[in-house]
């Protein structure tokens, strides 16, 4: 997939820690009307290689780039003004405010209508706050708030992690309604079978360092990334 | 009225922000406390407006906000409602400098 086509890239990067390198010339992107999973084993970087890509980390070299064009100082806020909605690994809603108080906050500051929103995935717990729900609960919330701003890339780490299968099933479908509709869908994860449930493209990360492969569902998954455990 | 104004007004209208507002009230008589009590132990007037002293207890005020947003991890929701952290903040500058002002104004 050419980089050309991507919405949202972070090429060439590198970043040191502590004069060890975690990531090393690395590139993921997201594209148009697709879903792209980046998979590699804990500890291969697949977060800070996030971190970078949102603008909450910068990186030693490389760069971010938003349709095309280098973003010198790549923040989030500023991402996410041109479209981006980044949902992480860890709990980051606000535990004082109700699910339809999220959702009508991101409507509002992102100028656009909230309970389409919510209809759209079938939330029926906006008076609850993120405390009470379950995670599957709280990951359909977080991605009905990505709706409700308009995002056009989305960015999600880990997103299937703690999930009972029935939630599993129908965060993949609608990661997928969403790339249909032409949205950017980007996530990292260590599990084939949400890669396998989803994902259009895959990056497999190693040590810092990414790797595209196009034909990820004709190949064994030993041959995605050299990391992979078993090889 | 400019976007990122536009998205300012939006956001001090926001349930966040009034969230924010609770807890910035209460940092607010916390150091306001403290900078009377200071100012007791050396003579002067507990509720003076002083503005070097105003702006390092503001200061802190934010600071300590700050920390408790991050720890929260709503820096990240914040983000994604197209927000620094800093512009969240930052009506709340002139919110300490207009109570310790009106609380100096009625005292005096």
């Amino acid at each position: 997939m050419s980089a050309a086509a991507a919405r949202l890239s972070a090429e060439a990067v590198d970043l040191r820690r502590g004069g060890r390198a975690i990531l090393r010339q690395a590139y993921v992107d997201a594209v148009p009307g697709t879903v792209t999973a980046l998979v590699g084993v804990s500890g291969a970087g697949k977060t800070t290689l996030f971190r970078v890509l949102t603008g909450r980390l910068r990186p030693d070299g490389g760069q971010v780039r938003w349709e095309g064009a280098s973003l010198a100082r790549a923040r989030l806020a500023r991402l996410v003004r041109h479209g981006l909605a980044f949902l992480p690994d860890h709990a980051w809603l606000s535990r004082r405010l109700t699910a339809g108080q999220h959702l009508t906050m991101a409507a509002r500051m992102g100028g656009r209508a909230a309970p389409e929103a919510a209809r759209e995935l079938g939330i029926d717990w906006l008076d609850r706050t993120p405390d009470t729900l379950s995670t599957g609960e709280r990951r359909l919330t977080e991605l009905a708030m990505a709706i409700a701003l308009g995002a056009t890339v989305l960015v999600l780490d880990e997103p299937f992690r703690e999930l009972d299968p029935p939630h599993r099933e129908r965060l993949a479908a609608e990661l997928h309604r969403l790339a249909s509709e032409g949205r950017a869908v980007l996530f990292a994860d260590h599990d084939v079978t949400s890669v396998f449930a989803c994902a259009d493209r895959l990056f497999g990360i190693e040590a810092g360092a990414t790797r595209n492969i196009p034909d990820f569902r004709e190949r064994p998954v030993q041959d995605w990334y050299l990391g992979w455990p078993g090889r | 009225m400019t976007a990122g104004r536009g998205r300012a007004w939006r956001w001090v209208a926001t349930p966040l922000c009034r969230s924010y507002l609770v807890s910035f009230l209460v940092l607010w008589v916390v150091a306001k406390t403290a900078l009377g009590a200071g100012a007791a132990y050396y003579g002067l007037d507990p509720v003076a407006f002083q503005p070097y002293n105003e702006t390092w207890a503001c200061v802190l005020e934010l600071l300590v906000l700050a920390h408790f947003i991050r720890r929260r991890g709503e820096d990240v929701l914040l983000g994604n409602i197209g927000l620094e952290l800093g512009d969240a903040l930052l009506p709340f500058v002139p919110l300490h400098f207009a109570l310790s002002a009106a609380l100096g104004a009625w005292a005096g």
